[in-house]
């Protein structure tokens, strides 16, 4: 059936509103239907009629309009005979942005009333005589403890009445609704609700939140506002249908989230995290992780940190126990590791961090401390200085400083010192000879590659280049020519303060290829002179030897000598650069060197090649010419690893002395073995061998004559 | 009711053996039987009344805060505004001045009977105010307490006097638990409106009985 609904307001004849409801009916049954008014209904009197059709394809001869019932009068209260005014609607629940329609009935009241809406006037159409209505619309939401609307007389200036509208927040969807597990046992879903939309003096509370899942068909009121706890059944559903539903007293909302409980794995963070086997450079990180099943497989990112940064990152794949080898570490170092995990097959979310930390031991140092020495002038003294090891090559801390001095002429036996750290130099007295120095740093783990410096009893008449260079603000600019033969390196040194009588020792090594440098220095100060001294070292070492001839007097000779003259005769024929070449009588090339003071009786021949043959002779010269010429002497310089060659030649010999025995007492054996007598093809066992297979016994040697 | 209001010792009660009797007849040649003084409590009442009349103002404008416009406006006052469940503090000065000890306390005892009984009704409208009005609510209760308190001291002062202490009524009668939301608002303005006005009232009154019988 269809009705038809009349409603109209003060008067039946002013019909507001007209409506059709279509519903089945059932024999006496009461129909239910209802209707809002916009306007209060306790402001003006309203009225509403029915008629029928039957809209049944089963009965169409009653397919026609029934008559309209009589009017039906509704009416709230009688306000009009009292002498009071009265606002309506009473404490309405709005949503923001909707229109409301606020309304007074002024009972006997004479005067002009204006009425307020937060205290601004609001204007409104008069419905008649008593009756007026303001149309409020796109309410705002303003306070949690509602809107005051009033109305005043005007002439009295009083408060007649007032209505409290209660806007409410919009309720907003669910945002970021999402659900995890940690162990199988519980889903935790959470969300984000929006806006509160709980209203003061009860009105509204805030909205309420539950979770229906479709495929067990289970509900659950959620007790938070933004989360909710769900327990999985051991039923192993794995995919999972929820809705979230939020309700207020206006509105409901939902959101919907389909998932694989496979998919949604947020684990634990690991367990027992554990350091083994820590080395100087390795070590080994051990986990567990929370088992959540037999076929459960964990990606776990194990990270390193040392110095604050991050340095290693890797990815282990785990079931329950997680293991892996942490390398290229440094010595002496304290590092933190941290282990996290999440699911290997369907990654969801990372576990928190679970780590720890360890530090590494020392190892021996891995470089030889930088040395270089000083020696005062006169005296045999050499001090010698170093600068301590930085940390990357210290590998821990340093306890003390070996100092092996071992002389190379006397070979006697070798001095041990030991400095403790922190010294930076040390002094030792040596005398004329030939010195190694040998330095390491030691730390509790072992010793440093040495530092190898040997010292030469230098007699220093060497004549020395001087040059003079300007500094400027970055420092100071020099060059060299660089030395003949095999060069390791350059050694510029130089004190960082001169007038000090700490003198602030300097130097700075340079390699093979250097032929000039930038020296700077925070101590360098304008206006003060600076010594630069640069040394070429070189490996091979200079052999010498120094001739004397102090018995000869010169004064009791018939002229006066003037000086000397000193020949040198080498295999190879090179002089040293600077030194004069000569030719002799039996034209062979020789190098001449000059000494023109008559009073000086030695002379030391430097730049000489060890191990070598050379020949030399002394002869005095006068105004008019050289003295006679004997015949030269014989002179072999020194090895330059004596101790080297007696180290190879001494196990080598006793190899073939042990051989020589050997081979004498199984000479027959030996014989036999390395040159027997040549057998006779035609009684060769081999071909006996080949010829029957049947004589396969002892091959025998026949003694024959060897063919020439 | 406060426990120090006063107890009377009722003689009756004591069972007293003969020789006692005649003792007891003695006693009261030997020492007159003074009634207590109204000094005392007029002077603790009067103390009370002053400490609260300081808090009235703030009271009522704190309460006019949390109601929003035209109550939160400044300077809102709305005299037409009453109450029939609460009798109001303005008299004429003739009237008031002319009543007697017995007349004056009862009046104040009934005003602040009511009061206190309608704070209760306008802290629990005011408590449904949520979130927050915790300071509102405080001195709602606050000033509940302090007028039972002073309910308390004259009720010690008519029984100093030898009055009869009015039996307690229920001066709300039927509240009208449908009340709007704008009608309870304009309830709780009338109730600490009233509050402030019963509270000079109530000094006056004993400054006037504290003037009359003097320590």
């Amino acid at each position: 059936m269809v009705f038809q609904i009349q409603i109209s307001r003060t008067e039946t004849s002013n019909v507001i509103w007209v409506g059709n409801y279509s519903t089945t009916v059932k024999w006496n049954e009461t129909v239910h239907w209802s209707w809002e008014s916009k306007l209060p209904l306790e402001c003006a009197a309203h009225f509403v009629r029915i008629r029928s059709v039957v809209d049944d394809a089963k009965f169409p001869e009653l397919n026609f309009w029934s008559s309209w019932s009589s009017w039906q009068a509704v009416h709230v209260q009688d306000f009009l005979g009292q002498d009071a005014l009265f606002v309506f609607p009473k404490d309405k629940l709005v949503e923001e942005g909707s229109n409301v329609t606020i309304c007074y009935i002024s009972g006997n009241i004479q005067n002009n009333i204006s009425c307020y809406l937060e205290g601004e006037q609001i204007h409104g159409e008069q419905l008649d005589a008593h009756v007026s209505t303001f149309e409020l619309k796109n309410v705002p939401f303003i306070r949690k403890r509602g809107t005051n609307i009033y109305c005043e007389e005007n002439q009295r200036n009083a408060i007649s009445d007032g209505t409290v509208l209660f806007v409410s927040k919009v309720l907003e969807e669910p945002k970021d609704f999402s659900c995890e597990t940690r162990d199988f046992k519980t889903l935790s879903c959470t969300w984000d609700p929006g806006t509160d939309t709980a209203l003061a003096w009860s009105k509204q509370p805030s909205q309420s939140y539950t979770l229906f899942e479709s495929f067990s068909g289970k509900k659950k009121h959620c007790e938070e506002k933004n989360r909710c706890n769900w327990q999985i059944t051991q039923d192993s559903q794995e995919i999972y249908n929820f809705t979230l539903i939020t309700e207020n007293y206006l509105r409901k909302r939902s959101v919907n989230l389909l998932f694989n409980l496979t998919h949604r794995v947020h684990p634990m963070s690991p367990f027992n995290v554990q350091f083994e086997n820590v080395s100087a450079t390795d070590a080994v990180i051990t986990w567990k992780v929370h088992s959540t099943g037999d076929y459960f497989t964990f990606l776990c990112q194990v990270e390193l940190h040392g110095e604050g940064k991050m340095i290693q990152q890797h990815n282990v794949s785990v079931k329950v126990n997680g293991k892996y080898l942490l390398n290229e570490l440094q010595p002496n170092t304290d590092y933190v590791a941290q282990v996290r995990c999440a699911d290997a097959n369907h990654f969801w979310k990372w576990s928190e961090w679970s780590g720890g930390d360890f530090t590494t031991p020392e190892a021996a140092p891995s470089e030889a401390p930088d040395v270089w020495r000083t020696m005062k002038s006169g005296s045999h003294n050499v001090t010698l200085f170093w600068k301590p090891l930085s940390k990357f090559h210290a590998n821990g801390k340093i306890r003390f400083y070996n100092v092996v001095v071992e002389n190379l002429d006397k070979p006697s036996r070798l001095e041990h010192h030991s400095i403790p750290a922190p010294a930076n130099g040390t002094e030792l007295t040596l005398d004329q000879c030939s010195y190694r120095i040998r330095v390491t740093a030691s730390n509790s783990a072992g010793t440093s590659p040495a530092a190898v410096m040997v010292v030469s009893a230098d007699p220093g008449n060497k004549e020395v280049e001087e040059e003079r260079i300007k500094g400027t603000e970055d420092g100071f600019s020099m060059s060299w020519k660089p030395q003949s033969g095999d060069v390791m390196g350059y050694v510029v040194e130089w004190c960082d303060r001169p007038q000090n009588p700490l003198c602030d020792f300097q130097w700075k090594n340079l390699g093979p290829n250097t032929t000039s440098t930038v020296i700077s220095s925070d101590a360098f100060r304008p206006g003060v002179r600076y010594n630069f001294r640069i040394y070429g070292l070189s490996t091979k070492r200079i052999a010498y030897f120094t001739l004397s001839w102090k018995n000869y007097s010169t004064k009791s000779q018939p002229a006066f000598i003037k000086g000397y003259r000193v020949y040198l005769k080498s295999k190879a024929g090179q002089c040293h650069p600077g030194v004069e070449k000569a030719v002799l009588s039996d034209n062979t090339v020789c190098c001449q060197y000059k000494i023109d003071n008559p009073e000086q009786k030695t002379f030391t021949v430097e730049n000489l090649q060890p191990e070598s043959f050379y020949e030399f002779l002394v002869t005095p010269y006068t105004s008019v010419g050289e003295g006679p010429r004997g015949t030269f002497t014989k002179v072999r310089t020194p090895d330059e690893y004596p101790s080297m060659l007696l180290r190879v030649i001494l196990p080598v010999s006793f190899c073939v002395m042990l051989l020589v025995l050997g081979c004498h007492l199984k000479s027959q054996w030996m014989k036999d073995k390395c040159y027997p007598d040549i057998p006779d093809p035609y009684k060769s066992s081999v071909l006996s061998l080949i010829k029957s297979k049947v004589n396969a016994g002892k091959l025998y040697v026949h003694h024959m004559a060897i063919e020439d | 009711m406060n426990e120090w209001a006063g107890r009377v010792r009722d003689l009756t009660s004591f069972p007293l053996p003969g020789p006692l009797c005649l003792l007891m007849l003695l006693l009261p040649l030997l020492s007159p039987a003074a009634p207590i003084s109204p000094a005392g409590p007029i002077s603790q009442a009067y103390s009370l009344a002053v400490y609260m009349q300081k808090n009235t103002s703030t009271l009522l404008q704190t309460y006019l805060q949390y109601q929003g416009s035209p109550f939160s406006d400044p300077g809102f006052s709305a005299p037409e505004l009453q109450l029939s469940s609460l009798p109001p503090a303005a008299v004429s000065f003739k009237i008031w001045h002319a009543l007697d000890d017995g007349e004056r306390l009862s009046h104040a005892q009934g005003a602040f009977l009511a009061l206190t009984q309608h704070l209760q009704l306008v802290g629990d409208d005011q408590s449904d105010l949520n979130p927050g009005s915790p300071i509102l609510l405080a001195q709602l209760g606050a000033a509940r307490l302090r007028a039972q308190g002073l309910l308390g001291n004259m009720a010690a002062i008519m029984t100093a006097l030898g009055l009869p202490i009015p039996p307690e009524e229920d001066t709300l009668g039927l509240v009208p638990f449908g009340a709007s939301a704008f009608e309870r608002k304009c309830r709780g303005y009338v109730v600490t409106r009233e509050y402030g006005h019963w509270t000079d009232r109530a000094v006056r009154d004993l400054a006037l009985l504290k003037a009359k019988y003097p320590a």
